[in-house]
């Protein structure tokens, strides 16, 4: 991802370069402007966070005010230029990129620091070819960074394939896909199912760059009843073998003795399973009054590590996450309406990162890690929640609207998300307005 | 980045503004490339892993080269959404503890503007509109360096930022025209996620423009209420200063406060009926403006009204159409205090930033400022006469050279702003810009 990102200047000056000759060429003629579509999505989200949590034990010593980051009001502003290509009836592709500006609560923590940020690259950059009939299309085949939902319906918990991890188990949310880079093999050439093979990077998590095999799929049933399922292969292949499974030469904690086991050596690598089922029952009656997204009830459960460790991943069930969300009619007043919860019975903090270590701890900032429970959540943090309503005018603007209590994480600054949640415990929760431009 | 260049400079000198439309939607596309180089000539600024040495910026040279597309796209003529994204590469200065002092390259990305424009009533004729975003926001068109006080400034302490690169804002701004020239803004923005609120009016006529604006910056904070004051006093934070009032009550300073900014433009082209075929249309303007960092007065840094006073006038030059601009500004600002923005709600007490320790009273509460006053001596005084002269030409539609020769508030360049740091210290501190643009 950091490479990625060096390379993300030069590669945009060398874009606007290119874009800007397209223009010219077009203007001259010399090509066919038919074959390009350009898009520009503009968007602004103001959030706050009504109570948050920040611990001494999650690293953060100096802290000393705990309700530093409550009632504060979080403003990102931006957008995204995409350009698509359909250079034969079987070639396609795009390049977005994305710039915003959004503020970081606090810089290091200290109170009455805050900062705003700016940053800019590539949001999407593929290639596609399509294959068999050129109509029906039944295998496409895509290539490079590009954005991945296999759930729309869900608002914001959710889709755990590949928004998680594994040893230690974390999950994401948010209403963005998440962010594939390498191969992608999606066919339809069977009626109602769609199977879809892919070949990815892990690039928002350390140990980055490790590659992982998966499949997802799904069976379309009358248009009412989508049942899906997939398995992630993760860091099956290992970029750097000592970083995927720490061993004592480097990170002494990533091999432990456990009574009756003896020393046992954690990993990264492990396997994820998914299944998940959604149904819509407007196609079994007359729905005129109900918008497209009413009345959808949905369901995910993941199982994040199939392999059972000593100590630290004794107990499936503490791996599953669950979700299950309804859309509430609306009868065309809002787009959507959808309530979601989550169970997640792990007994650990929610964060990908212990540095680099696959077990899960509390970063103390210099301190070692802390896995010790007392220090977790434990059963706490258990439950999530989150409440969306989406509202489209104009055929251009969009206006949402969410409250929640998720697994919220500010930003990064490198396209991705600090690994520290937000909204942890119970009472813990935020609110956020929306609004999107799409042209 | 060769081939980028290569390709860019192939673009050059071609109108190349591409439309297109699809449905109801229309969109542009334009771009601009520069290129430029500054020599500091000599500044008196020091750095941390040398603080002896001031003469280390004398001769320094360093480069820009900065590409930016910007894409917008209109619907049904009234909404519009813009969106443009830069990318910066630079020959900075060196790190502050770098010994050799090498010239320190960067790159960055970064979003130069994006927001929602609606045009109110008929869009050929629209009396309103609404920006949502993040937008520059220039309302002083004649001023290439000094000037610009509404937003290139702040309060507590009052610092100025100089330059020709528009200040950004993030917010709401509400756009009304009364007859033909008469314009009421009304800005909502968030610098540093505090709000701000600012009512600008503005006069534009054929011959002469008048701007009058009063901003409550910073009025809607957003650390109070969210902080437990009673702890940040007993842990000594080192954002907290004030002064005891003549009961002895600890009062500390704010960040937030009032502006005033007047700002006139004559015309003397059309004031006096000449022949304007001769002269480019940026010739023969008169322009001045004044800013009041704070109306209120507080003891300690913020007692005299006249410390707190930016004051510039500039004149464009005739040159028979030779250049489309020579200027001169000159800028008055008699603040005793360094000129840099900084989180604390008090103005950075030595002079030579670089310095490192604070020699002023450790505590938090300062009675008096006569001590601090003593510490800057002369050099309180040395700077408060800016100036800058600056001359453009273009040629053709689409590229323009540059030359700006100046000793105003110079900060090295930043993701399309400015670092904090000004580097220039005295009228006697200078250096010269040369810029080449072209524009798609």
């Amino acid at each position: 991802m950091i490479n990625l990102l060096r390379r993300t200047s030069i590669t945009l000056t060398t874009a606007i370069a290119a874009v800007l000759c397209t223009a010219w060429c077009a203007q001259a003629e010399l090509i066919d402007l038919d074959k390009f579509d350009l898009s520009l999505l503009m968007y602004a989200r103001a959030e706050q966070i009504v109570k948050s949590d920040i611990r001494p034990e999650m690293g953060y010593p100096d802290v000393r005010d705990m309700n530093i980051l409550d009632r504060g009001l979080y403003t990102v502003v931006g957008g995204r230029l995409g350009l698509s290509a359909l250079l034969t009836e079987r070639f396609s592709g795009y390049v977005c990129f994305d710039g915003h500006i959004w503020t970081q609560p606090v810089g290091e923590f200290q109170p009455r620091s805050i900062t705003e940020v700016t940053s800019g690259g590539v949001h999407e950059a593929w290639a596609r070819v399509a294959f068999g009939d050129i109509e029906r299309k039944p295998f496409v085949l895509t290539g490079g960074l590009f954005n991945y939902r296999y759930a729309t319906q869900m608002r914001d918990l959710g889709e755990y394939l590949f928004r998680s991890g594994v040893y230690p188990g974390y999950v994401f949310s948010g209403s963005e896909g998440y962010e594939l880079l390498g191969l992608w093999l999606k066919s339809t050439a069977i009626p109602n199912m769609t199977h879809e093979l892919f070949f990815t990077s892990i690039i928002n998590e350390v140990p980055n760059f490790d590659l992982s095999p998966s499949y997802v799929g799904h069976v379309n049933i009358a248009d009412v009843v989508t049942v899906g399922a997939g398995i992630m292969f993760s860091r099956l292949i290992s970029v750097r073998e000592e970083y995927t499974t720490p061993d004592s030469a480097i990170t002494p904690i990533a091999r432990e003795y456990v009574e009756g086991h003896g020393n046992v050596q954690y990993t990264h690598r492990g396997i994820k399973v998914m299944g998940r089922i959604a149904i819509d029952p407007k196609p079994l009656f007359n729905a005129r009054l109900f918008g497209p997204e009413d009345l959808k009830l949905y369901a995910e459960a993941a199982l994040l590590g199939t392999k059972n460790y000593p100590k630290y991943y004794e107990e499936p069930a503490e791996r599953i996450p669950v979700m299950f969300g309804f859309h509430f009619p609306c009868f065309k007043l809002l787009d959507v309406l959808a309530i979601e919860f989550e169970y997640y019975g792990t007994q650990y903090m929610n964060d990908p990162y212990n540095n680099g270590v696959p077990i899960p701890g509390i970063s103390r900032g210099e301190e070692a890690p802390s896995t010790d429970l007392e220090d977790h959540p434990g059963d706490a943090d258990n439950w999530k929640w989150a409440i969306v309503a989406e509202k489209t005018i104009i055929d251009h603007l969009t206006f949402s609207a969410i409250a929640a209590r998720d697994h919220y994480r500010i930003e990064d600054g490198n396209g991705y998300y600090q690994p520290h949640e937000l909204t942890v415990m119970p009472g813990q929760w935020y609110w956020g307005l929306g609004l999107k431009a799409s042209f | 980045m060769r081939t980028g260049v290569l390709a860019a400079v192939m673009c050059v000198g071609f109108s190349a503004g591409v439309a297109t439309a699809e449905g109801d939607v229309t969109f542009d596309i334009s771009g601009s490339f520069s290129a430029d180089i500054t020599q500091i000539v000599n500044s008196s600024n020091v750095r941390g892993v040398e603080p002896a040495n001031s003469d280390w910026l004398d001769g320094y040279l360093l480069q820009t080269v900065d590409a930016k597309i910007v894409m917008a796209a209109t619907a049904r003529e009234k909404l519009k959404g813009s969106f443009a994204l830069a990318n910066e590469v630079s020959f900075g200065l060196p790190d502050d503890n770098d010994v050799a002092a090498l010239r320190k390259r960067g790159s960055t990305t970064f979003l130069e503007s994006a927001y929602l424009s609606y045009l109110c009533g008929d869009p050929q004729d629209s009396r309103a509109d609404l920006t949502l975003g993040y937008f520059s926001y220039n309302y002083y068109p004649d001023s290439r360096v000094l000037g610009g006080y509404l937003f290139k400034t702040g309060i507590h302490p009052g610092y100025i930022i100089s330059g020709n690169i528009d200040p950004k804002l993030r917010g709401l701004l509400f756009h009304a025209r009364m007859r033909e020239f008469l314009h009421h803004n009304i800005f909502v923005t968030t610098p540093e996620n505090d709000l701000s609120l600012t009512y600008l009016f503005r006069a534009v006529a054929e011959s002469f423009s008048l701007d009058a604006a009063f901003m409550a910056h910073r009025v809607v904070p957003y650390f109070e209420g969210k902080t437990d004051l009673a702890k940040e006093e007993a842990n000594q934070s080192p954002l907290l200063h004030g002064y005891r009032d003549e009961d002895g009550t600890r009062i500390w300073y704010k960040k937030s406060g009032f502006k005033l900014v007047g700002r006139l433009t004559l015309d003397f082209k059309k004031m006096l009926g000449l022949n304007e075929e001769r002269f480019s249309s940026q010739a023969m303007r008169l322009y001045a403006e004044a800013a009041l960092l704070g109306i209120k007065n507080y003891p300690g840094y913020y007692e005299r009204i006249s410390e707190r006073v930016p004051v510039m006038a500039g004149v464009s030059i005739p040159t028979l159409k030779l250049l489309d601009v020579l200027a001169f500004e000159i800028e008055y600002y008699g603040s005793p205090f360094y000129n840099n923005p900084i989180d604390e709600p008090k103005p950075l007490y030595l002079f030579e930033y670089s310095q490192g320790t604070d020699l002023a009273p450790s505590n938090m509460i300062h009675p008096d400022t006569s001590d601090v006053r003593a510490l800057i001596g002369e050099h309180g005084k040395g700077d408060n006469i800016r100036w800058a002269v600056y001359a453009e030409r273009t040629f053709g539609k689409s590229f323009s050279v540059g030359l700006r020769v100046a000793s105003d508030h110079w900060r090295e360049r930043s993701a399309g702003w400015y670092e904090p740091l000004e580097m220039l210290h005295g009228p006697d501190e200078w250096y010269w810009y040369l810029n080449f643009t072209a524009r798609l």
